[in-house]
């Protein structure tokens, strides 16, 4: 009898001792990593990011030595740039330098668990697009006349309305920027365009800016795919050659260079003409151009 | 311009994994080759399954990866104006969008840092609380900043761009 109760005492241990262990915390993995990839918007930096989460059920388990990790390989493969930072975000960025194509970002999140002894991640990798117009020419020009723009004040003007055509291939929705500088010389008493301007163009017909349209009144129609359009024009409400010489003309020429991807594409020197000229009566000073 | 952006056909884990592995041997990181990440039991691969990917997780993946500090570096500023162009926000959106997340990332780095310094369990629960908090008032704030076309445009991008980039490892006990 009294072994009956002590086997009955330990059982009873036994079971006291058994129930905490069936409620046991079970140790549990969730880790969630995002993995995406950017390119800026002109085209010139492909960027690699990603974090992480850990919403493990731990228990007793120590995740620890959290890396985030992030790299960028351009299209033919060749490493551009990594970067692994201690936490749960990373982000990398690499140059284009020019190169058109998919370039493979992939992001990646490693954490050592003690219960497993040994480190456990995960990953993921995506293609970015990038494209890099390596050519650039003159495909048109329109001319944006004054006698349009005549009504609304304008008594100079206005200049001409360039297609600009890039590839190789197909290369709509790329960005090239334009510099174009300062005079680099001028015939006119003053001269015409004393500062320089800069400005980026998105190639082909998705970007609106490439659509038929007007300008100061004269209309002009739209440029196709690979194209861009490029206005050069002078506008002035006054008489910019005012004092001279019917028929008096002048030119002003200046550097417009353009660039893709952090390359330069492509030169050209825009010559303006000015020419005094009178319309309805009243002098005006006509505006021209032209590009080589 | 951001374009095109599509799911790289690699399957996931492993490659990239490896690649770290590799890297890591490049870059002198004190993981040994012997201690590999192995490759977790895919639970949710967002590329496959989208719609698995919860709402939460996938904005606070977003927004952990593109928040920048209040004075960002030249780095951060670069990163989060490509990342935003897809967005294609109004220049209004835009400016409170950031600032909100000016707001998630400095908070997150304090709970972040606490993480890293090998927080106790209870710690952890705590601070996986404050995780919850802190994207409880970043979306709050963000309700009341945003247009409600910035709104749509910020889930849109999420559940069909955000969510197709995520994986969620798990299912296996530790």
């Amino acid at each position: 009898m009294r072994y009956l109760r002590l086997l009955g005492t330990a059982v009873t241990a036994l079971l006291l001792g058994v129930t905490p262990l069936a409620a046991q915390c079970t140790p549990v993995f969730s880790f969630s990593v995002y993995s995406d990839g950017s390119v800026s918007a002109d085209e010139t930096t492909v960027y690699a990011y990603t974090s992480a989460e850990d919403t493990s059920t731990l228990c007793g388990c120590v995740h620890s030595a959290y890396t985030a990790y992030a790299t960028v390989y351009d299209p033919n493969g060749t490493w551009l740039g990594d970067s692994q930072e201690s936490g749960f975000e990373s982000s990398v960025s690499a140059l284009t330098d020019g190169v058109s194509g998919n370039y493979e970002v992939s992001g990646a999140e490693i954490a050592y668990c003690n219960c497993r002894q040994g480190d456990v991640g995960g990953g993921g990798a995506v293609t970015v697009a990038v494209s890099c117009p390596t050519t650039i020419s003159v495909a048109g020009s329109q001319n944006l006349m004054l006698s349009n723009a005549f009504s609304q004040g304008y008594r100079t003007g206005v200049g001409n309305m360039f297609t600009m055509q890039v590839g190789p291939g197909n290369m709509n929705g790329a960005v090239v920027s334009e510099l174009a500088g300062a005079s680099t010389s001028y015939t006119c008493p003053v001269n015409p365009n004393p500062t320089s301007f800069s400005g980026n163009f998105t190639v082909g017909p998705g970007n609106p800016l490439n659509a038929s349209g007007s300008y100061l009144g004269t209309l002009y129609s739209g440029s196709g795919n690979n194209q861009f359009l490029d206005r050069n024009s002078f506008s002035f409400n006054y008489d910019f050659l005012s004092g001279q010489s019917a028929n008096y003309s002048c030119t002003a020429t200046w550097p417009h260079t353009f660039s893709a991807c952090n390359k330069t594409i492509g030169s050209f020197t825009v010559t303006t003409t000015f020419t005094h000229s009178s319309m309805f009566g009243t002098p005006v000073t006509l505006v021209g151009s032209t590009v080589q | 311009m951001l374009q095109n952006v599509k799911q790289c056909p690699i399957k996931l884990s492993m490659a990239v994994i490896m690649s770290c592995s590799l890297l890591s041997a490049q870059h002198v990181h004190p993981m040994s080759s012997s201690s590999a990440a192995p490759g977790l039991p895919v639970l949710v691969d967002g590329s496959k399954n989208p719609e698995k990917i919860p709402d939460n997780l996938a904005y606070w993946h977003f927004f952990a990866a593109v928040a920048a500090h209040v004075t960002p570096t030249a780095k951060e500023q670069g990163r989060q104006n490509a990342q935003l162009l897809a967005l294609n926000l109004s220049a209004v959106d835009r400016q409170n969008f950031v600032a909100a997340l000016a707001g998630f990332r400095a908070t997150l780095d304090g709970i972040e840092a606490t993480l890293l310094a090998q927080a106790s369990a209870a710690q952890v629960v705590s601070l996986r609380q404050q995780k919850d908090s802190l994207l409880s008032s970043t979306m709050a704030a963000l309700n009341s900043s945003l247009t409600a076309d910035g709104l749509a445009k910020l889930n849109g991008y999420v559940t069909t761009h955000v969510k197709q980039h995520i994986v969620i490892y798990g299912g296996s006990t530790m």
